[in-house]
């Protein structure tokens, strides 16, 4: 992953674009995959399925580009985009939603404000700092927040690691809060 | 500051987030409730879903778009250079901005330089330098066209009777061969429209993405080298090496075809593979057709073609293993969800390993839908080679279940199984034990007890889609010593209720030869592990 350049104006990228200069929209893509594909990745369980509606929402964005209003937030503009295709993820599978998958649907709307404003508190310099503070991470945390992309159960992971799993989502939790202080930091630190 | 990782509360909720655990409906009501009166769980919820989504994505990867890239005519897919190009192109001087800077003489001066080069060149050169798409190596035939020409054009139809033609693709460095009678369009530098003729491309790792269509499909590169044949009847792709995407011409490629791998596709749309080997995964022989007492006995279920309410949403992803669903929950009781179904002859167990593309044809499941899937259910009595704990290793493209005693004791299906998702069975993912094609390597049940007496096995294994299907299904005796990779992975043993004939034998040994060549991951068939099978069904 690159540093997003800090002077980055989307509003020039979206003119060129609109003027035919259609290869400039990977600019987009790039400055904001990794945010679209977070955000989504928070809220559909598998991975797979939000790269797929991240890729959707970046071609929606592509085809709407002229309804994008010059001046604005582009940002929120394209996380608009892909609240939308989650709206409609999640209601063309209602009809296959268990019982669990539902109340996660009744949670996700309980905490819906609170979740806006938590994605956008990750500025672009910051998540472009991740990576450098998961890799600060000691090794035991580094592996269990890297588990649940490998498929490993929590339950998995409780036993392989010989503790409850409820310890597992409190390491989580910690390194979670030590990630995002190291985000906001100038410089990472070692994070423990 | 709220002390939340120690709320049981807020680990529930995230529990119930992330794991789907199954929490009572009276426990689901009071998080609901603290979480309408409570602002700063509400915070720190999110802030949690917020980050772990985050960090998800970014260790993920960036990945490969095919549509995007597709849209925007990618030209050079590989992840580095598409960054380095990007970058490149945004910290390259853009000449709108720089010729504001000229004073006005300065533009004077330029203008009168550059018509003094334009005259110039027209003045000694006859035909100005055609910037074409692709140019003609070699030609050897009957052409059509008078004004054959050695460099093509965007948008330029191409066509020749007889003979043969070799041509480079400029930027992308595509290599095209194609034979006679041939009818193409060179649409741009990534993509041509094959009307009629065979073409075979070789392409480079700079043309990744480069797009052939006809008129039935469009096949996608994915660095690879293969052959498309395209006729008044519909076209063929045989993939020669590397992979392809193949999809319908105006939507997103779905499906990956590998080395090896060939396929007609009718103009009324219908695919046929007649041969393919998903990630080079050997493939296996059909089970034989004898039944012996010896046999574990099973049945191929799929749904009848034809207007049924599945039948009517095709949406309707994985029809098959969420069909069976109440089946499982019973213990394999209740078969009423069964009635809607058809099945094949009786078939024995054989073991599950390698490719099985043709399983339900095999099996006399002949005149089921295939895009709803296939399972064959597998049910007797079988004893223990010796009484102990087991625990069964595996995984398969699409459904794997085993239950003793009625109880699911290992899942080793693909993400999208309904198995997986909904009936929470305990199973550990071991990425460091590569596994045919599972991105997260072997999936292991947990131990289960078995004495000297027999019990009760069900074995649910099939397809939710079309015919790709693969899968492996091994068993672990606990403080066993089985031999070991180089790379550290116990050959457990295959699960086998007879000893495989001298056929199945040497199609299992090319299959642990490709897992230990290609992908270092193995097993081993062992008489002292055969389990014994008291009855078949």
């Amino acid at each position: 992953m690159t540093s997003p350049s800090s002077n980055f104006n989307p509003d020039d990228i979206v003119r060129d674009v609109l003027q035919g200069n259609k290869d400039r929209f990977r600019l987009l893509v790039k400055e904001y995959g990794l945010l679209v594909r977070g955000f989504l990745s928070a809220r559909v369980y598998h991975l797979e399925d939000a790269e797929d509606l991240a890729q959707e929402a970046f071609l929606v964005a592509f085809s709407k580009l002229s309804t994008y209003k010059l001046g604005t937030n582009f940002r929120a503009w394209l996380l608009s985009i892909a609240k939308f295709q989650l709206t409609n993820h999640w209601r063309k599978t209602k009809g296959r939603a268990n019982t669990m998958d539902k109340f996660r649907h009744d949670i996700a709307d309980a905490i819906q404000p609170e979740m806006m404003k938590a994605s956008n508190q990750f500025e672009k310099e910051r998540i472009a700092k991740l990576l450098a503070c998961i890799a600060r991470l000691p090794d035991r945390t580094r592996h269990l927040i890297r588990a649940g992309l490998d498929g490993v159960r929590v339950e998995s992971l409780a036993e392989e690691l010989k503790v409850k799993p409820n310890a597992i989502y409190q390491i989580r939790h910690r390194a979670h809060i030590a990630l995002r202080k190291c985000m906001e930091s100038d410089e990472p630190e070692p994070v423990s | 500051m709220n002390n939340f990782d120690k709320d049981q509360d807020f680990l529930d909720l995230l529990a119930a987030w992330h794991e789907n655990k199954n929490l009572s409906p009276t426990r689901r009501k009071s998080l609901l409730d603290r979480l309408a009166k409570d602002s700063a769980l509400r915070v720190e919820l999110a802030s949690e879903i917020e980050m772990a989504g985050l960090t998800r994505a970014a260790q993920a990867g960036e990945p490969r778009w095919l549509e995007l890239e597709e849209i925007l005519e990618v030209k050079n897919t590989q992840p580095a250079g598409f960054e380095d190009a990007v970058m490149e192109k945004l910290n390259a001087p853009d000449s709108s901005i720089s010729i504001k800077t000229f004073s006005f003489p300065q533009l004077a001066w330029i203008g009168l330089a550059a018509c003094f080069i334009f005259l110039f060149s027209n003045f000694f050169s006859e035909k100005p330098e055609i910037r074409g798409v692709a140019e003609i190596i070699r030609f050897e035939g009957k052409k059509n066209s008078k004004n054959f020409k050695r460099v093509l054009t965007k948008g330029e139809e191409f066509s020749f009777e007889q003979g043969l033609v070799e041509m480079a693709f400029r930027e992308s460095g595509v290599h095209l061969v194609g034979t006679g009678p041939l009818q193409m369009t060179l649409v741009g530098n990534g993509r041509v429209f094959l009307t009629k003729g065979e073409i075979k491309l070789v392409v480079p790792p700079q043309g990744i993405g480069f797009v052939v269509d006809t008129m039935e499909r469009k096949f996608v590169d994915l660095g690879t080298s293969f052959v498309v044949q395209a006729s008044s009847q519909g076209s063929k792709v045989l993939v020669l090496d590397g992979e392809i995407a193949v999809g319908e011409r105006n939507s997103r490629p779905s499906q990956l075809m590998h080395k090896g791998s060939m396929a007609d596709f009718a103009r009324d749309n219908k695919m046929r593979l007649r041969s393919g080997k998903p990630s080079g995964v050997p493939e296996i022989s059909v089970p034989p057709r004898v039944l012996r007492p010896a046999s574990l006995t099973g049945n191929i279920l799929g749904f009848p073609k034809g207007p049924s309410e599945l039948d009517r949403n095709k949406d309707f992803n994985h029809g098959i293993s969420r069909q069976l669903l109440p089946l499982v929950q019973t213990g394999f009781e209740r078969e009423d969800c069964l009635q809607n179904l058809i099945s094949g002859r009786p078939i024995p167990f054989n073991g599950i390993a390698g490719t099985y593309n043709r399983f339900p044809e095999a099996a006399s499941l002949r005149t089921y839908d295939s895009n709803l899937g296939w399972l064959a259910w597998y049910k007797g009595k079988i004893k223990a080679p010796q009484p102990g704990r087991y625990r069964f290793w595996g995984y398969a493209d699409n459904h794997l279940l085993v239950a003793v005693n009625g109880k699911p004791v290992f899942e080793g299906s693909r993400y999208d199984s309904a198995f997986r998702n909904e009936l929470n069975i305990f199973r550990n993912n071991h990425p460091s034990f590569p596994c045919l094609n599972a991105r997260a390597g072997f999936a292991r049940g947990e131990w289960f007890e078995v004495g000297e007496s027999t019990v009760g096995i069900d074995l649910l294994f099939g397809e939710s889609s079309q015919n790709q299907t693969s899968g492996i299904l091994l068993i672990e005796r606990e403080r066993a010593t089985y031999e070991k990779t180089y790379w550290g992975q116990p050959k457990w043993p295959l699960f086998l209720t007879e000893y495989p004939e001298e056929k199945q034998l040497a199609e299992l040994d090319a299959l642990r030869i490709h897992m230990e060549e290609n992908i270092q991951g193995s097993f081993s068939i062992s008489r002292d592990a055969l389990w014994q099978v008291s009855s078949g069904s």
